[in-house]
């Protein structure tokens, strides 16, 4: 065998559309030279403008927890198009007539690759970001615990959304869905490197992601600021220390299941084989292991986000603080004992199917007690509908009805009807669609000031509410009722004329969800442009109740020029009570920032090259690379200058500066929230 | 990066001023949990050789054939003593003991951690050669994956050690060194309690 | 807890009491290592029998070996590792056994007989 593996020349992206030509290979040859043109632009972008050296040192060698959080959150925005623009592909190929203009195992390809994408490249790295931005500012933390470790996670996701970017272009992804369940997707079945991508950039994003959860976890052990007791804690802080739990321990047995997987198909292995003793469904048992909790490290976060937002544009505090924190507790312990649920039909007794059907009824406790939670926070509050407020409220009555239909299908009489059916598809975007993708895009409206200093544009933001909210609604219900109909999952095309009008309503809502996307962009361009006018210097332009919001706007890099004293849950809410608009400071003292390094960037790259050659079985690079990643956490083990001080003068300087401006930017009413006048921190009496 | 605050009682800025300036403690709990990480997967491969060791015989032979308790015992004992000459390394080098005597029970322990690699090495060369090779069966695919990733833990225990002696020698006794051996003793110990579910499950109730 | 430093020397009471542990746990581990080999290799108890008694034996030894060579126990500086740790041990059980369940449970639909376990 060759250094390069089983590469050859059919596996780069334009090579099939010649030797075989149909629109099929053309999406694909069209799909793969987007990702090469884009890549080229960017990079010709960077060199006329010169943005390389900056890009290098401001972006790249960061340490600084909020840059890492807005490049997170970029990842995943990038990555969202796609997985938009594929559903979009897969509901056009479903309108037209039959067999449509996709092949089998295209379309197959696109449902992996769409799954895949939105979980691991979409949903883990928009959520990892805004816990990165906001949770260290909510704990009067200066960064994360574990700085250097940070940057890894960060570049090993990237390294793992960029293996399946690279899958368009070199070669294929696997067919078997996001779940790739043997057998298969054993070696017999799926013969290409398909599933090796999968495998593969997954374990990068896996690892990154355990060592995420660790990040979080110690740093809210450690780092909350004198006074701050776990019970003072925001709520989005409490939602970040759950989903850390859940991403250490539910991630490992998805990196288990996989690379059980992986020698299954190089080197003969028997977990998952059909013959010779293997067991295929302890995948299924595994991969859920790790997929149910999954689903809380994914709307965890977003819960949290709603539990600020909410608060903050009703002018209330939030109802319930206690029952509020306990159900997180409860929902991220519970989400360990139903994962049997995903799979009722698989042939296990009634007797244990009942037991785990009646775990995932008592979960949604929990969750109801949070609706009520919001419900009343809001219950006469005096409501202002920013973007972020919409997004949130848009959620509560979306997710509701996601939630009832859980219940319907943690019922195994009721789920031997419809697994496996369109309805299932329906009810998982229910849930992730509000209870994800809302929240994270509350996030970015409510929490963007901190990072850039200036606002989102609101008219924009409020048609990308409107398209996403009418567009989710026109994509799913009608799968709700083709799947009750009997309409299975994954199905190429359909010969069924009874779903054809509702596939049709289906695809107008996903062209909807494409505008809303669209919107999305057009929100951050004309937002730039007109950054002058919505800049809000002073900081908190929503009259907001955390601590992040005594902070000016863009946060400088050492975040608190002294750290807050808590002196109760809400102290921002209560300075600006009693009339403050600056905290009082506490004591200025020397600290210490991490110094900018491009050694995680380097590891990142070397286990994403790893990763690639183990994907081509090029044996010899993989064992370079592996070693060599090795290596450079060695170099790294002997670097011990990786902090500079900031100076107790420059905090002080700093915070003079803050309170200067603060001093000079006029108070304006809270109905003067979303125009120009808005310069940040409004006062207005609480209600 | 201490903040003593003027308006919160003493007790809780001294322990928060603990909480900052500890950052060795802070290092060993974020270890903690990565171990606690690790022991999940140990669970799952645990779990699954429970599974093929009694529906995934297949052709292959079964435990009670393939095992014998013999090697495995002496195996067992040589990371049992190990993980006590570690823990004579670290507690020695936290009370003040010579670079001299802390390498040296180093060098015990990670000799006896070789012996115990070798033990296995020879034993999955002595399957392998019968024709008892992963590809077998579910169980002995289950068997070589569970000892052997407990085996890859070892090794790279082993590596650790020899690069940090290497550090020993560079940067002296300092907080840094200390609190890396620190971590790979957890790492050690942490890899003889896996050993005990490991030759309990695996030899001696396979054996019976 | 401070893991690394010590005020006091390898000749004090501090070290003596914490060796002391040390010395406990590697005893207590080699008997129970051997009882249990001794249970198995003698062959004096049924199988279901000295199944349980290794099982039990070897969780013995798993407690004992937190206690001695990671210093778990119940004082206020181990407390966090403490409570990791047997969180995690709920974890284990759910999806260790949960595991063992749902398998067993799928196998004796298949007519998969159980073999000796």
């Amino acid at each position: 065998m060759s250094i390069l593996g089983s590469l050859d020349w059919n596996d780069i992206f334009i090579v099939p559309f010649f030797t075989d030509p149909s629109l099929s290979t053309g999406i694909a040859a069209g799909a793969g030279g987007i990702v090469v043109l884009g890549a080229l632009a960017v990079m010709v972008l960077l060199t006329v403008k010169g943005w390389w050296k900056p890009l290098w040192s401001n972006w790249i060698t960061t340490l600084d927890h909020k840059k890492i959080g807005v490049i997170y959150i970029v990842l995943a925005l990038i990555m969202l198009i796609r997985g938009v623009l594929e559903a979009v592909v897969m509901r056009a190929q479903q309108v037209s007539p039959a067999p449509g203009f996709l092949s089998v195992e295209h379309h197959a390809e696109l449902f992996s690759t769409h799954g895949t994408i939105m979980i691991f490249f979409v949903a883990m790295p928009f959520l990892t970001g805004v816990i990165n931005v906001v949770m260290p500012l909510q704990i009067g933390a200066r960064d994360m615990e574990f700085p250097f470790m940070n940057a890894v996670s960060l570049w090993l996701s990237i390294g793992g959304a960029a293996l399946v970017m690279a899958s368009l272009v070199v070669g294929h992804f696997e067919t078997g869905g996001w779940t790739a369940y043997p057998p298969y997707t054993g070696i017999k079945l799926s013969p290409n490197e398909g599933v090796d991508y999968w495998i593969w950039s997954l374990g990068l994003t896996s690892v990154g992601s355990t060592l995420s959860g660790i990040n979080f976890l110690v740093t809210i052990y450690k780092q909350r600021a004198p006074g701050m007791k776990l019970f003072d804690m925001s709520i989005f802080a409490w939602a970040t220390l759950c989903t850390a739990i859940l991403m250490i321990f539910a991630m490992m047995p998805l990196t288990v299941a996989s690379l059980m997987l992986a020698l299954d198909r190089q080197a003969g292995f028997h977990f998952f084989t059909a013959t010779q003793g293997g067991n295929m469904m302890n995948f299924a048992n595994m991969f859920w292991l790790f997929g149910h909790p999954e689903v809380y490290i994914l709307i965890l976060p977003a819960f949290g986000v709603f539990s600020e937002v909410i608060p903050t544009f009703s002018g209330k505090k939030i109802y319930g603080y206690t029952s509020l924190v306990w159900a997180t507790i409860a929902i991220a312990v519970l989400s360990f004992t139903v994962w049997v649920h995903h799979f009722f039909t698989m042939g296990q007794t009634a007797h244990l199917n009942a037991i785990f059907g009646i775990a995932t009824m008592t979960i949604g406790v929990p969750t109801g007690v949070k609706v009520f939670n919001w419900m009343l926070t809001m219950w006469r509050g005096k409501l202002r509908f920013s973007t972020a407020m919409l997004f949130s409220t848009g959620f509560i009555f979306t997710f509701v009805i996601g939630g009832i239909t859980g219940v319907m299908l943690a019922n195994p009489t009721i789920d031997f009807a419809t697994h496996n059916s369109l309805f299932l598809v329906a009810h998982f975007h229910n849930m992730l669609i509000p209870g994800l993708l809302f929240g994270m895009f509350a996030a970015v409206n409510y929490w963007f000031p901190l990072c850039f200093g200036f606002r989102l544009d609101e008219k924009w933001g409020r048609r990308s509410f409107w398209l996403w909210m009418i567009g989710f609604y026109g994509a799913f219900m009608p799968l709700y009722a083709i799947g009750l109909m009997g309409a299975p999952r994954r199905m190429a095309f359909f010969t069924e004329p009874a779903y054809f009008p509702w596939l049709v309503i289906a695809m107008l809502g996903a062209l909807c969800v494409l505008a809303g996307l669209t919107a999305q962009i057009i929100q951050v361009w004309v937002s730039v442009k007109n950054r002058e006018s919505l800049m809000v210097p002073a900081g908190d332009p929503w009259d907001g109740r955390g601590i992040e919001w005594s902070l000016g706007c863009p946060v400088p890099e050492y975040d608190f020029s002294t750290i807050p004293a808590m002196t109760s849950r809400e102290p921002w809410v209560d300075a600006k009570e009693a009339g403050k608009r600056v905290m009082d400071p506490t004591e200025f003292v020397d600290i210490h920032l991490p110094k900018p390094t491009g050694m995680p960037f380097l590891v990142g790259l070397v286990a994403t090259l790893f990763a690639f050659a183990m994907i081509f079985q090029m044996w010899l690079i993989a064992a370079v690379g592996f070693v060599a990643m090795w290596v450079l956490v060695l170099i790294r083990s002997y670097d011990t200058d990786w902090e500079e001080t900031v100076t107790a003068e420059e905090l002080r300087e700093g915070y003079e500066a803050h309170k200067r401006l603060v001093e000079t930017t006029p108070q304006i009413r809270l109905d003067d929230e979303f125009t120009t006048k808005n310069r940040g921190l409004i006062m207005e009496t609480q209600v | 990066m201490s903040a003593t605050m003027s308006n919160t009682g003493a007790a809780h800025a001294a322990s928060h001023d603990h909480g900052h300036h500890d950052k060795t403690g802070t290092v060993i709990f974020g270890f903690w949990i990565f171990l606690m990480s690790d022991l999940i997967a140990f669970s799952l491969m645990i779990a699954n050789y429970a599974d093929a060791e009694w529906h995934g015989i297949a052709n292959g032979p079964s435990p009670h054939e393939l095992f014998s308790l013999g090697l495995p015992t002496i195996e067992t004992m040589a990371l049992l003593i190990s993980t006590f000459t570690f823990g004579i390394c670290t507690l020695g080098m936290k009370y003040g003991a010579s670079m001299k005597r802390t390498v040296g029970w180093l060098v015990v322990t990670l000799a006896l951690g070789a012996i115990f690699l070798g033990i296995e090495l020879y034993e999955f060369h002595e399957f392998w050669t019968e024709g008892n090779t992963p590809q077998v069966s579910g169980f002995l695919t289950a068997y070589y994956s569970l000892v052997g990733l407990h085996g890859l833990h070892v090794t790279s225990g082993i590596i650790w050690g020899i690069l940090l002696m290497v550090q020993m020698k560079t940067f002296g006794m300092n907080d840094l060194i200390k609190s890396r051996l620190v971590r790979l003793g957890l790492f050690w110990h942490m890899l003889d309690i896996v050993w005990i579910a490991l030759f309990t499950k695996v030899y001696l109730m396979g054996v019976l | 807890m401070d893991y690394i430093n010590s005020d006091v020397g390898m000749d004090s009471a501090e070290y003596k009491h914490d060796m002391a542990r040390y010395v406990w746990g590697f005893a207590l581990s080699v008997v129970l290592t051997l009882a249990g080999v001794v249970i198995v290799a003698g062959g004096v108890f049924s199988t279901g029998l000295a199944w349980s008694i290794v099982g039990i034996l070897g969780i013995a030894q798993l407690v004992i070996q937190f206690w001695a060579f990671m210093h778990l126990d119940f004082s206020k500086e181990a407390r966090p590792d403490l409570y990791l740790v047997l969180f995690t041990f709920l974890l284990i059980i759910l999806m260790a056994a949960g595991t063992v369940w749902v398998l067993a449970d799928l196998a004796s639909r298949m007519g998969m007989g159980a073999g000796s376990m």
